[in-house]
């Protein structure tokens, strides 16, 4: 198995706590990141992705390819940034992988996550390992993305076994359009 | 599962299946037969470290937001019951944070007295003398877990202080 070389990974991260932001810069830092941008908030992340498209020097980056955020923030907390990356017109990429790395672990806090559109989900206090295990899972099995009247994100259901109840995705083969394939 | 066709009726799911970007820029290929990659334990080993390093500072710094926390506390007392909402509601958030910090710096018991403060704050009740008696002994032990660098589980000292939170919870709740 071969071992990621994060060097030319461009990593965004929103947290107002100025030292859990310090802190999370360093490890991603430690684990070879090769750059990470910080906000102190989501408004602050918002700022620098609308710049990416219009205005990169302003943006101080070129290019993100994964957003990690904390939930509670103020005055635009992780789930307004989550919103406007998968929804608002002038996200860089509605298709961007998104960490939410939050102390809301409770199960109606990370489905709200979920069904926002959220790729993968960070309880805190964190470890190195948990962090890992997310990352291993964003890089190893990114998911299909799905758009419906009412969501859209990375396929929520991450597994093709069986579910264990009935079955409630009940949709005909022609109801479903494959827009882009390039795997 | 088909491409629509003229005619067909409108698809209520859109499906978008992207090559793994990620993996082709991590270095691990991409494509449909890539293999899965891994961190390597010398990336690993240095992350561990700088958290290490981090956790000898984090009573340092962690001060600063139990020094806030009582100085919500405090503006709380000052005030009549009816107006107390807002700075209960900055306990609450301070107390959020802490949860969210403790553990990963070897204080777990921050991260479980945090976790009990903000349960105990998401309340609609009036905010009587009494549920700030209850805050402020969450307070108090936090303190005593940083003041004597109360790591990992506590031993001893954690189930004492585990127990004298219980104590003023059960006092201060009329229970």
């Amino acid at each position: 198995m071969a071992n990621f070389d994060f060097g030319l990974l461009s990593v965004l991260v929103a947290e107002d706590n100025q030292y859990m932001r310090s802190m999370l810069r360093t490890v991603l830092r430690a684990l070879g990141v090769g750059t990470v941008t910080v906000a102190s908030d989501g408004g602050a992340a918002i700022e620098i992705l609308r710049n990416l498209k219009t205005n990169p020097q302003k943006a101080g980056v070129s290019t993100i390819d994964v957003v990690f955020s904390n939930w509670q923030m103020e005055p635009v907390d992780g789930m307004m940034l989550l919103k406007w990356v998968r929804r608002h017109k002038e996200s860089p990429d509605r298709f961007m992988p998104f960490v939410m790395v939050s102390g809301f672990s409770d199960r109606k806090r990370v489905e709200l996550a979920r069904d926002f559109g959220v790729t993968e989900f960070v309880g805190k206090p964190y470890t190195i390992n948990s962090l890992m295990a997310r990352i291993n899972t964003l890089v190893n099995a990114p998911r299909q993305y799905v758009l419906t009247a009412d969501y859209f994100g990375p396929d929520r259901r991450r597994n093709r076994e069986t579910p264990p109840g009935p079955e409630r995705r009940v949709i005909a083969e022609d109801e479903i359009e494959v827009i882009y394939d390039d795997r | 599962m088909t491409t629509a066709k003229p005619g067909k009726p409108q698809p209520r799911v859109r499906l978008f299946r992207r090559r793994n970007r990620l993996a082709a820029k991590v270095g691990v290929g991409g494509g449909p037969a890539a293999e899965p990659g891994k961190l390597s334990e010398e990336a690993f080993e240095r992350a561990m470290k700088e958290i290490e390093k981090a956790a000898e500072d984090y009573p340092d710094w962690v001060r600063e937001s139990l020094d806030e926390l009582g100085a919500e506390l405090k503006a709380a007392w000052d005030l009549p019951p009816e107006e107390r909402v807002q700075p209960f509601r900055k306990i609450g958030r301070i107390a959020h944070e802490l949860k969210g910090q403790g553990g990963t710096f070897g204080y777990p018991l921050i991260s479980t007295f945090g976790d009990m403060l903000y349960e105990f704050t998401q309340t609609d009740v009036k905010i009587r003398d009494n549920l700030l008696e209850v805050a402020k002994a969450h307070l108090d032990v936090m303190r005593a877990v940083i003041n004597d660098r109360v790591s990992g589980k506590g031993g001893s000292i954690g189930q004492d202080l585990k127990l004298s939170l219980d104590q003023a919870i059960k006092k201060y709740s009329g229970e």
